[in-house]
């Protein structure tokens, strides 16, 4: 059980010490977050800093009542604000899924999806069912598939329009306004992770047109695109990033918050105290397709 | 199968017509280039001269619209730091200076009584050296444009590139043949018939060589494939053998169509010449149904490579572990 308390507690306030500095957090964490929800945040260089709480805080957090054990998300979000403080091209993204927790609920699946509002033939993370063996000795594995976030990733030096690249943080970018949606990126995945949208919407199927949601942006990669306009990214390649426009403003991705079985893990791996740092180093770790070269970042455990 | 497929029949037609272009340049300027150039050379020469752009063009225009965004397809010319990296930016200014050579390569042959030693004889010829230097590497394009990329086992073999050249040469030569057997008006001029013997014999000649030669790249990519490469490739190249999907499309129309009944029939009217030291001429018929066959298998040929790539790697079989 932890319980840490910040020296000196607020003079005249009826609440006890700890209480009160967990309220001071969480008024300036939900301060930030709201700022960085209502304005749309351009993701580019370190003036992040300036809207992510200070590592300081955020270790002396006094919890409410004991727990006997910390849930991995709290570790993940410390690790992702302790990482936000850094300047971006110290940072680098990687995500670990621990295949022996996957339950193949596809809530991960469902979540990115409505996290991105990504329209019918767009998937960013399936979960793939595979069988394997021969009857009576057969087993099935669930494999959550996000984009790897190659390190040598082959998508990006294929793209004729420069309308992809890798960033210092290690996630591999997509310019919507730039892309033409010639599909060779999606060819030169060989994992399948990036799709070209040919601009359905879930209400073509069920109603007249696109339904009131769907007419909402994303905020994927902290710009505002309306699909409903018929603009970007329709016609775009489109692929996983890591939830960038969540994390940019300390928010865990949405497949790793809706993980029933806590079975994905997201951190910065040049951080040696974040968890990912911890399971990357297990020595039942694997990745796909390691002999083509790609330096996939995101690992599974076996 | 289709809805699987990324790149679709437009880019097919596309590779298609791109190499259709290449290879009319190709024999025409070879035909203007090479030696003696008689009045049957420089009309074979004429006609490539005209199919050469028309086709480049036909599949530079149709291409846009399988493009997600055609009008920022601009994006990709002006690319120039990091472009260099990507087929796809050299390919497409490949393609523009191929157009513009053509294009200015045709011109010298409009007027009517244009002849290989007029006025425009030097501009004529820069051009054709220029055009196939650019030709040649256009149409090896086709081919790298697939295979480099790993994710597609089926594409990533460097006879292809080669493939489509042979490919590409051979269609329009077949172009080319294909019009001078709708064209050409019998003469009673003995002289004018056997120069034009003798230039169909040449255009044969090639077509034979370009056809056996895809034979052997295509018996050496199935060795490979399915004896001496990895559990990708073998994969992949059981897509073409018997009880694959697309068997019957590769063995019936691009081998059996497509390369040996042309090469069959070039190696038939070449035969009294080749051997015997007669006079070859094929018929007219010959010259209908040997263009006929070699384009549709052509055309069937970049069908399959490029269906058959797109469900080989991670899409439509089992994804392979480490």
């Amino acid at each position: 059980m932890k319980q840490t308390q910040e020296a000196g507690a607020t003079p005249g306030s009826s609440l006890p010490d700890g209480l009160e500095d967990r309220r001071q957090f969480l008024t300036k964490f939900a301060s930030t977050t709201f700022a960085g929800l209502v304005a749309p945040a351009v993701v580019a260089g370190p003036a992040q800093a300036q809207t992510s709480p200070s590592s300081g805080q955020v270790e002396a957090v006094a919890l409410y009542f004991e727990l006997d054990e910390e849930d991995v998300l709290g570790r993940m979000t410390r690790d992702l604000m302790r990482a936000l403080d850094k300047p971006l091209e110290q940072r680098h993204w990687s995500m670990v899924i621990d295949l022996r927790r996957c339950t193949g609920c596809q809530g991960c699946t469902i979540a990115c999806i409505q996290e991105n509002k990504l329209p019918p033939g767009i998937v960013y993370r399936p979960v793939r069912e595979e069988v394997e063996g021969r009857f009576p000795n057969v087993s099935k594995r669930f494999l959550p598939r996000p984009c790897m976030q190659c390190d040598a990733p082959p998508c990006v030096p294929v793209c004729p329009a420069n309308a992809t690249w890798k960033r210092a943080d290690g996630i591999v970018e997509i310019d919507y306004d730039a892309c033409i949606g010639c599909g060779y990126c999606v060819q030169a995945c060989p994992y399948e992770a990036r799709t070209l949208d040919h601009g359905g919407f879930w209400g073509n199927n069920v109603a007249e047109g696109p339904e009131q949601y769907e007419k909402l942006p994303s905020l994927e990669y902290g710009e505002v695109h309306v699909r409903a306009r018929g603009g970007s990214p329709i016609g775009n390649a489109r692929k996983c990033h890591f939830c960038l426009h969540r994390i940019e403003q300390g928010l865990l991705p949405a497949c790793v918050l809706s993980c029933m079985g806590r079975a994905t893990f997201f951190g910065d791996k040049n951080d040696p105290d974040s968890l990912v740092s911890e399971l990357i180093a297990k020595p039942n770790l694997m990745r796909l397709r390691v002999d083509l070269g790609t330096d996939p970042q995101v690992y599974y455990l076996t | 199968m289709a809805e699987n497929l990324v790149w679709g029949l437009v880019n097919i037609i596309y590779i298609f017509l791109g190499g259709l272009g290449v290879g009319a340049f190709f024999i025409s300027a070879l035909f203007i280039l090479g030696g003696k150039v008689d009045k049957t050379h420089f009309t074979a020469a004429r006609y490539g001269a005209f199919i050469a752009p028309l086709a480049a063009i036909a599949g530079a225009l149709i291409l846009p619209t399988e493009l997600g965004h055609p009008f920022r397809a601009w994006r990709v010319f002006l690319n120039l730091v990091h472009g260099w990296q990507s087929p796809m930016f050299y390919g497409s200014w490949l393609l523009l200076l191929f157009i513009a050579t053509s294009f200015f390569y045709a011109l010298t042959f409009v007027p009517r009584q244009a002849a290989p030693d007029d006025a425009r004889r030097k501009t004529r010829r820069t051009l054709a050296y220029i055009g196939l230097a650019i030709g040649f590497a256009l149409g090896l394009y086709y081919g790298v444009l697939h295979a480099v990329m790993p994710a597609r086992p089926f594409w990533n073999t460097p006879l292809l590139p080669f493939l489509f050249l042979f490919s590409a040469y051979a269609s329009g030569i077949a172009g080319v043949i294909l019009l001078r057997g709708l064209l050409h008006k019998k003469s009673g001029n003995a002289d004018a018939e056997s120069q034009y013997q003798n230039s169909g014999y040449q255009l044969l000649a090639w077509i034979l060589a370009l056809s056996v030669g895809q034979l052997v790249l295509l018996f050496t990519f199935i060795l490979f494939g399915t004896g001496f490469a990895d559990a990708s490739m073998r994969q992949a190249v059981y897509l073409i053998m018997p009880g694959g999907v697309l068997a019957t499309d590769f063995w019936a129309w691009v081998v059996l169509v497509g390369l040996v009944v042309p090469a069959a029939i070039a190696l038939f009217y070449m035969a009294p010449r080749l051997f015997g030291e007669r006079v070859s001429a094929a018929p007219r018929a010959a010259e209908i149904i040997l263009p006929v066959t070699l384009l549709f298998g052509s055309y069937m040929l970049r069908y399959v490579v490029v269906v058959a790539g797109q469900l080989t790697g991670q899409a439509g079989l089992n994804f392979p572990f480490l």
